[in-house]
């Protein structure tokens, strides 16, 4: 029983936070603004998603790959969100290809 | 339906939908961005069906998509970024 509430009520903070993420990221107009809305759903979602399916199945192998899942999305997720980042400001002139930052 | 179906359903349509509309404007770039936003609610999407219909082995689809989603997002930066 206590499980069950646990894990709905982590399932619903990570639900919550994607459902904004993604209606923030839909009303930004400059693409470094959607970036700042993207970076939420892997790094505090996830994490929150994860634990929600964990305490649900248990621990086991099956929440060990829950966890593996959302592990990787959370150590790729800021990476990706910095190269799209270094990708626009060169684009816009901001950083040129041999910038180290 | 339990809570995780839901889940599921409610992931496809309000956090995959901003994000298709996201990928479906502006440039290369923007674009992107909305990839790079509806590829972690597609593995969410599909870990919570994984859970909901209680069939762990479904697992595999969501853990080789976020795997391939780090290569496919970096190879799109690396190919919409100005040339070096």
């Amino acid at each position: 029983m206590i499980r069950t509430v646990v894990s709905d009520a982590l399932l619903s903070a990570s639900l919550l936070i994607v459902v904004l993420s993604a209606v923030g990221a839909l009303t930004m107009r400059t693409t470094f603004g959607r970036l700042h809305y993207v970076a939420p759903v892997t790094t505090v979602a996830g994490p929150l998603f994860g634990a929600a399916a964990a305490v649900r199945t248990g621990w086991g192998i099956t929440a060990g790959l829950e966890i593996l899942i959302v592990v990787i999305m959370a150590l790729s997720g800021p990476v990706l969100e910095i190269a799209t980042g270094r990708a626009e400001a060169q684009q816009q002139g901001v950083l040129t290809p041999e910038s180290p930052s | 339906m339990n809570a995780w179906i839901a889940a599921s359903a409610v992931l496809l349509v309000a956090g995959l939908g901003p994000a298709l509309v996201v990928g479906s404007r502006g440039d290369g770039i923007a674009r992107l961005v909305g990839l790079q936003l509806a590829s972690p609610v597609a593995v969410f999407a599909l870990m919570a069906f994984s859970v909901g219909v209680n069939q762990p082995s479904y697992l595999i689809v969501p853990l080789v998509l976020a795997v391939l989603n780090v290569v496919g997002t970096l190879v799109y930066t690396r190919l919409l970024g100005p040339r070096a």
